[in-house]
């Protein structure tokens, strides 16, 4: 039989063989079984808030709060942190780890498109807002309009100060979205907000502060009072955060692990098993805020602020020291008030920096109000979070000193007792808004440069440097940005 | 006139019959040339008669009414022919053992072609060839054989990984290693799964023409290894008992000069060289003297070690073991001319030099085949158990280095007892007890590996046949670390008493020195475990049609399709810190870490594969394939994959061209397309390691779940659904030429490749919100020249030599990765591997001097050091671009002497072990000055103005601690060296027993006996004070970089009883 008909046997065969294939062909790669292609906005939501913590507070801020007077560093090591000699590499994380997140932020939103799910995208739009002002405030000009698309690998950089006017339209609008929803049929975040638990008018206020924040900053533009005034218009000290209003994250911080550690903790606290981590050594006290803090007998915060010696005495090292023999057990390393414990809640807007930042805005007449008791509350506010239990009558002691560097009754310059005692409270929680008030203001007037030997730097710098990864994979736009000097560049809102 | 020969001799044959008794058998051998083969043997088996042809090739015998004659000659293989009483056997052809010329060859997918249809490069390794070392892993035997492959054994370890590549590296971030098909089906496990004495042969297919009827897979080559199925013929027993004895033959260059200080009290002691500190790891102390001095602090009983202050002789050495490994393997064979059947079981039982470093493997094969008219059954089953028990070796070693010389390490090997040895007591602050580590950190894998075969074939008609197999392959694997608890006695951790040395030699001086520098705490137990399992099924349909389409064309073609699923699921649980050393998931004390990845992908492809003859003289073949693979995208899945090639057999073609000079010429030419997917599986050949690479996905967040609360996070790699295969084009021109009486032999090639569309993970601006896109977007070329001669050298009486020498030149370049992406790093972020436009890949990237632009390194004015470039560089390709290897065979009589050397040049390597060495200033380079600041050799001053002055007179800041445990040992360069060797890889001496001296007992067949040595010379440059330059910290494309991770090279002897019943 075979003989007879080969060509039908061929035909056969090949029929068999293409049938024989076609059924075992199913598209067992569509879905993965291993990790998911989308979460409900809740699970990215707590991840997005928690990776925001560990970037503010988990040393990215570092070098800015060695800058500002508050930390000195260990050693004789040569580091660009010391002389300001800073290359793109320098902390370029604040660059490097922001965008991924707030891709994240950005997810939010896109999958948060039905009205039930207003509030996830009313606070990833007021988070990318918050992010973007901390990129613009240590980079100036970045990447923003077309910024976080994927399809595009090389995003143009938008103009700065362009940037912070839609930031301000874009947090209105955030506070529209979550204003406009339906308390009734509106999702509410609840725990996975690991900030404000849900609270949805504190994200209103927290909205509001970082405005107040952005606008604050435009105090010596072109911009001038008028335009801040006017985006303040019918907003009340009330609409902000106030006393014991933290915006603080805490996804359920504690020792059980190093990942669940805050993540200041982790990174200049200590390990699971209680050793110190490299920067807890690093990181030591420095000498111009120890003796400001001393001079102006702050006894009870500087102690917080820095943990006593092998001789229970508080000693700062000038900055820039190579004095060897300061070693850690003479030399303060970072306080309790800092470090309180590894499951401590991350401030990333702490209250007393929102009092601050309405006591000088009704100063400069842009707010309603009562400059010196707002002034008081944020003193006050930041006793609090420094863990003084009695702190309403120890900072009222405080403010009380006839020294116009504290008491604003008696100063002849009340932004300055402001700023001064902003600065005061910021130490190791927000240094990069300190660093803003310095760029803005030049407060502390007396801000010491490092004596690294070397160092001819007349002042700190202004600004960080576009980061590595620009200058390899998108060179044509930040090159564009010209050459960039951390001396001389300015952030658009500098005078 | 051969005709009428023959045929005289005919005659001649038939009128000794007419007077030959009735069992008597007799006949003429000759070679495949047609010529007679004189002095070949003719035995009997089960009897001890036997008998020589004579100086035609004749013989007669005397044979009971059965038998069977076994024909022997050296350089042929055996035959065995059954016989009954009084028959003629005319023209018995034996096949050459050196030239295979007229010889099949099994290409991919099993299709079996004419050696001289071939247009693209293969060679055959025979398993006699590749065990005749008797190595564990077959890969080893096959080093040096064959040119084009490159066969690196990464480490010392048990069951020690191999890295196969043929013609070099392709793809940069895919797999490039060799693809191994066992019995026709595509197997991805550890090759060393296998026992060697299972091979019947392994070709090797070098270019991807040979290999594209694997498609979307082809690129890497292909080794096709078949295992025995059983011989025709009376059944044997086979039975080999080897016993090797590894041991530590090159230890890198270490000073004996300086005994222990880390620069704990003085920094900068330039010309006094420090004190003496006894709890030091670091050996930047004062010159060894001979005296007794303290080691250590006091115990806890206030004993104090007392040691002479010199340098223990081989005190390094001596920590390591000689290793034992035995192996024994037992073997069944038997089969007509129906009926095959193969049965083996082999045990190895091997030793690590580290000690206490051990692992089994038992391998038992079935295998046979059954003929039944146009039907025929093949199958083989193989299940393979091995288990390996070693430490972490790169702690172990480190902790040997970090022992300063004076310690006498070996003498501290009871830590459980020995007061000193004991980690309370134990001298070192910084370095734990090396036997204390060996004991207490363990890694336990458990393989179970089992591969079952089946082939059913049907012979249609004379020229239709249909094939299918199937394969299935199920791998089982369990890995648990753990790690014993340290625990210190109460005085170990308060006391901060420490008895030094007086320096005046007066005595010893009690110092309380608080605190300590290195304070002790317990750490507790801690305990790993996870699971694999990886299930493999494959299988082929073909239909092959063979055809003579007129009297001078001949056809071949095959259709067919085949199908390959992968399923791999592993479960992780990092138990972390336990409560006590129960290892046991239920006693952790926190948050596991837990990891579960399914993985499944599928294959299909659909091929065809033609072959045109011409009178035997000319051949055309093409093959064409497309793969539907489950992880690519609709629109990627069916890319065709393409081969064409051409062979010219010259001397057959042309008439005249046969001569003294030349026998046999052929000329080739290949041209073929194919792919490679693998990396989307990171560079793992399992396809199912590639699953799911191309979708958008959110992961579960560091530190989440924080106490029931979830958090998940973009992946921040851009997905891309259309990632396709790379694809390869290879163009390849080949020449075999057979001369004096085909008794040399060269087979030489030349090829260029091209890889297109690349799979990188590109890096992105962090401004697009994520940190890398998988795309398609790198080339390369590689091109190279392989030469292979073979030849008979003395070929007379009882003395045949054969030698061999095979030589490969690759040279290959990195053409473009993502647009102007200059580089990307190869491997993990710590690897100095990097592929960089317009270099070799991979090079050597690493820190490096700073250099005047004349390359002379630029000293501090002041302090005459050299600084660190902050800028990585260049340091060299980082693969071998010539190999030349060598092999030999010469028997004389009962004896035969083997041997393979091989000879890799052109490469760097970066000896990341030297830094380890200076950071503990055992190395010889950190004496090269004697501790005595010395002016940086061919070091200028930059005197600010462009130019630079050589510098004559400032010396170093330090020549100690400072310099080289502090600065030298950061700069990488100082640790690149050519990496050049040469290596006997295999020296045999084989025995065989006379068959007089056992005949009469009638047991055996064959008795040999053979001593057999490995890696027994290694001749390096004397820059190379290391180690072997074929070390690398993985078997990824990340080569050429060791570390402390592979302990010192070393040679293995062993001896085998072979038994044939």
């Amino acid at each position: 039989m075979f003989k007879k008909s080969p060509q039908l046997l061929i035909c056969i065969s090949a029929c068999l063989i293409l049938t024989l294939s076609a059924c075992t062909k199913t598209d067992i790669n569509s879905v993965n079984p291993n990790t998911p292609s989308a979460v409900p906005p809740n699970f990215v939501l707590s991840a997005a808030l928690n990776a925001s913590a560990g970037l503010v507070l988990g040393g990215n801020e570092d070098f800015a709060n060695t800058w500002m007077g508050y930390w000195a560093v260990y050693g004789i090591t040569a580091s660009s942190t010391l002389t300001y000699n800073i290359t793109n590499d320098f902390f370029s994380g604040n660059w490097d780890n922001t965008y991924p997140i707030l891709e994240n932020y950005k997810l939010i939103q896109n999958e948060s498109t039905d009205p039930t799910e207003a509030y996830f995208a009313g606070i990833a739009k007021i988070m990318e807002a918050f992010h973007f002002q901390r990129l613009v405030d240590m980079y100036n000009n970045i990447p923003y309009s077309q910024a976080l698309d994927p399809n595009n690998s090389f995003p143009k950089y938008d103009d700065a100060a362009s940037i912070y006017s839609d930031l301000i339209v874009q947090l209105d609008s955030a506070i529209m979205i979550i204003n406009g929803a339906s308390v009734a049929t509106a999702i509410n975040p609840g725990p996975s907000d690991i900030m404000f638990l849900g609270n949805m008018t504190e994200w209103v206020q927290f909205a509001q502060t970082v405005k107040l924040k952005i606008l604050m900053r435009q105090t010596e533009t072109t911009n001038g009072p008028g335009y801040i005034q006017s985006n303040l218009t019918g907003l009340t000290t009330a609409d902000f955060l106030g006393a014991g209003q933290d915006a603080a994250i805490n996804p359920g911080y504690s020792n059980s692990s190093q990942a669940q550690q805050n993540p200041q903790w982790q990174d200049i606290g200590y390990t699971t098993n209680g050793s110190p981590t490299g920067n807890n050594q690093a990181y030591r006290a420095n000498s111009y805020s120890v003796n400001f803090y001393f001079g102006t007998n702050d006894t009870f915060r500087v102690a917080l602020f820095y943990a006593p010696n092998d001789s229970n005495l508080i000693r700062g090292r000038a900055f820039g020291s190579s004095d060897v023999g300061q070693s850690n057990s003479i030399i303060s390393g970072i306080g309790s008030g800092i470090l309180q414990s590894p499951g401590q809640s991350a401030a990333i807007l702490p209250a007393f920096e929102s009092l601050f930042l309405q006591s000088e805005a009704v100063e400069r007449g842009y707010l309603q109000g009562d400059p010196s008791a707002l002034f008081k509350s944020a003193v006050t506010e930041s006793f609090r979070l420094l863990g003084i239990a009695d702190y309403i009558d120890i900072a009222q002691t405080f403010y009380s000193q006839p020294s116009d560097k504290v008491n604003i009754d008696v100063s002849a310059n009340k932004i300055n007792t402001i700023i001064l005692q902003k600065w005061a409270a910021l130490n190791g929680y927000d240094p990069l808004e300190s660093w803003s008030d310095w760029r803005r203001l030049g407060i502390p007037t007396d801000l010491p440069v490092s004596i690294y030997p070397g160092t001819t730097a007349t002042h700190i710098p202004y600004r960080l440097l576009y980061p590595t990864s620009e200058f390899h994979y998108n060179a044509a736009n930040v090159d564009g940005q010209g050459n960039i000097n951390q001396f001389t560049s300015k952030i658009f809102w500098m005078p | 006139m051969r005709k009428h020969f023959i045929f005289l001799n005919m005659l001649l044959v038939n009128f000794s019959l007419l007077y030959a008794q009735q069992n008597t058998v007799s006949g003429n051998v000759i070679g495949q040339d047609g010529n007679p083969i004189p002095f070949a043997t003719v035995r009997i088996i089960g009897n001890s008669n036997g008998t020589k042809t004579d100086e035609n090739g004749h013989f007669v015998i005397a044979t009971p009414a059965k038998a069977t004659l076994i024909i022997s000659s050296i350089g042929y293989e055996d035959k065995n022919i059954e016989v009954k009483g009084g028959s003629v056997l005319n023209n018995i052809t034996l096949i050459s053992r050196t030239l295979a010329l007229n010889g099949v060859v099994v290409t991919g997918l099993g299709i079996v072609r004419q050696q001289k249809a071939l247009g693209y490069a293969t060679a055959e390794v025979k398993g006699k060839e590749l065990d005749q070392a008797k190595p564990i892993s077959l890969a080893n035997g096959l080093t040096g054989k064959v040119s084009g492959m490159e066969v690196s054994t990464i480490n010392n370890g048990v069951f020690a990984p191999t890295r196969i590549t043929l013609r070099g590296n392709r793809s940069l971030t895919g797999n490039n290693q060799a693809l191994i098909i066992v019995d026709g089906a595509i197997y991805y496990n550890d090759i060393s799964n296998l026992n060697p004495e299972d091979i019947e042969s392994v070709t090797i297919l070098k270019g991807a023409s040979a290999a594209a009827i694997y498609g979307s897979d082809a690129s890497n080559g292909v080794m096709v290894i078949t295992t025995r199925r059983g011989i025709s013929g009376r059944p044997v027993i086979n039975y080999s008992s080897t016993v090797q004895l590894e041991t530590v033959a090159y230890m890198p260059k270490l000073q004996t000069q300086f005994g222990s200080n880390g620069g704990e009290t003085i920094f900068y002691d330039y010309n006094n060289l420090s004190d003496y500190i006894p709890y030091e790891n670091q050996q930047f102390g004062p010159q060894f003297n001979g005296v007794m001095v303290p080691l250590g602090r006091p115990v806890a009983d206030g004993s104090l070690l007392m040691v002479p202050y010199s340098a223990v002789k081989n005190g390094k050495r001596d920590f390591f073991d000689n290793a034992l490994t035995t192996q024994n393997t037992v073997s069944f064979s038997s089969g007509d001319d129906n009926n095959r059947f193969f049965l083996s079981a082999q045990d190895v039982h091997t030793n690590g030099v580290v000690p206490k470093d051990f692992g089994n493997r038992e391998v038992f094969r079935m295998g046979g085949s059954k003929t039944y008219n146009r039907f025929s059954a093949s199958y083989s089953l193989a299940y393979t158990n091995k288990y390996t028990n070693v430490t972490n070796t790169g702690q172990v070693y480190n902790d040997v280095l970090n022992t300063p010389q004076q310690v006498p390490l070996t003498s501290l090997k009871d830590w459980k007892n020995n007061k000193f040895a004991d980690p309370s007591g134990y001298f070192n602050d910084f370095a734990q007890n090396p036997y204390w580590d060996i004991d207490n950190y363990r890694n336990k894998t458990t393989e179970n590996d089992l591969a079952g075969n089946v082939l059913l074939s049907l012979k249609a008609t004379s020229w239709l046949s249909f094939n299918y197999r199937a394969a299935v392959n199920f791998a089982s694997t369990r890995y648990d670390y753990t790690q014993g608890e340290q625990l210190f006695n109460n005085h170990a951790m308060t006391s901060d008493t420490v008895i030094y040395s007086n320096p005046s030699g007066t005595g010893l001086d009690t110092v309380q020195e608080s605190p300590k520098y290195n304070a002790l705490s317990p750490t507790p137990a801690a305990y790993l475990t996870s699971t694999n399992s990886n299930f493999l099924i494959t299988s082929d349909l073909l239909m092959t049609v063979s055809k003579d389409i007129s009297p001078i064309f001949h056809l071949v073609g095959t259709l067919g399709t085949s199908y390959i699923d992968n399923q791999i699921n592993s479960l992780t649980v990092n138990a972390g810190p336990l409560f006590f050393p129960l290892y046991n998931i239920t006693n952790l004390t926190g948050i596991p870490t837990l990891g579960q990845s399914n993985r499944q992908a599928q294959k299909q492809g659909y091929f065809a594969d033609l072959t045109l003859g011409y009178k035997s003289v000319v051949f055309v073949h093409g093959s064409y394939r497309t793969d539907y693979d489950s992880r690519l995208s609709k629109a990627n899945r069916y890319i065709p994959y393409y081969d064409i090639d051409g062979s010219v057999v010259l001397s057959e073609l042309v008439p005249s061209i046969p001569g003294k000079a030349v026998d046999y010429l052929k000329l080739r030419l290949a041209h073929s397309v194919t792919g490679n997917a693998s990396a989307l599986a990171a560079g793992s050949a399992f396809i199912a390691d590639g699953a799911y690479a191309t979708d958008p996905t959110l992961s579960s967040s560091t530190g989440f779940p924080f106490n029931g609360l979830g958090g998940f996070l973009l992946n921040p790699i851009i997905a891309n659904p259309n990632i396709k295969p790379e694809t390869i084009t290879e163009n390849e021109l080949g020449l075999e030429w057979g001369l004096l009486k085909n008794r040399v032999y060269l087979v030489a090639d030349v090829y260029q490749q091209d890889l297109r569309d690349g799979i990188v993970y590109a890096q992105v601006a962090r401004s697009q919100g994520f940190d890398s896109r998988l795309i398609n977007a790198a080339s390369t070329q590689s091109r190279g020249l392989e030469a292979e001669l073979k030849a008979t050298l003395v070929k007379s009486g009882d003395v045949l030599w054969n030698v061999g020498v095979n030589y490969t030149h690759i040279q290959s370049k990195v053409l473009s990765i993502n647009g102007g992406v200059p580089s990307i790093q190869i491997g993990g972020p710590s690897s100095n591997s990097y592929a960089v436009v317009g270099q070799p890949y991979p090079v050597i990237e690493t820190g490096d001097w700073t250099r005047d632009p004349n390359g002379q390194v630029i000293v501090d004015p002041i302090t005459g050091d050299p600084t660190l470039d902050p800028n990585l560089k260049i340091m060299g390709n980082a693969n071998p671009t010539d190999v030349l290897g060598m092999t030999s065979s010469l028997t004389y009589k009962q004896f035969t002497l083997s041997a393979t050397a091989e000879y890799r040049s052109g490469y760097k390597v970066y000896n990341s072990l030297g830094s380890a060495m200076d950071f503990a200033g055992i190395s010889q380079t950190s004496v090269a000055t004697g501790r005595q600041r010395f002016v940086f050799p061919n070091s200028v001053i930059d005197e600010g103005n462009g130019k630079y002055v050589t510098n004559t007179n400032v010396t170093t800041d330090d020549a100690d601690y400072n310099f080289w445990g502090g600065s030298y040992l950061n700069v990488g360069s100082n640790y690149v060296t050519k990496g050049n060797v040469f290596k006997l890889r295999e020296v045999v001496l084989k025995f065989d027993f006379p068959r007089k001296w056992y005949a009469n007992s009638k047991v055996f067949q064959d008795l040999s006996f053979a001593l057999s040595g490995r890696n027994l010379i290694m001749i390096r440059p004397k820059v190379n004070i290391w180690t072997d330059p074929e070390f690398s910290e993985d078997t990824s494309n990340a080569v050429g970089t060791n570390s402390v991770n592979e302990t010192p090279p070393t040679r293995i002897f062993g001896a085998t009883l072979a038994v044939k019943f």
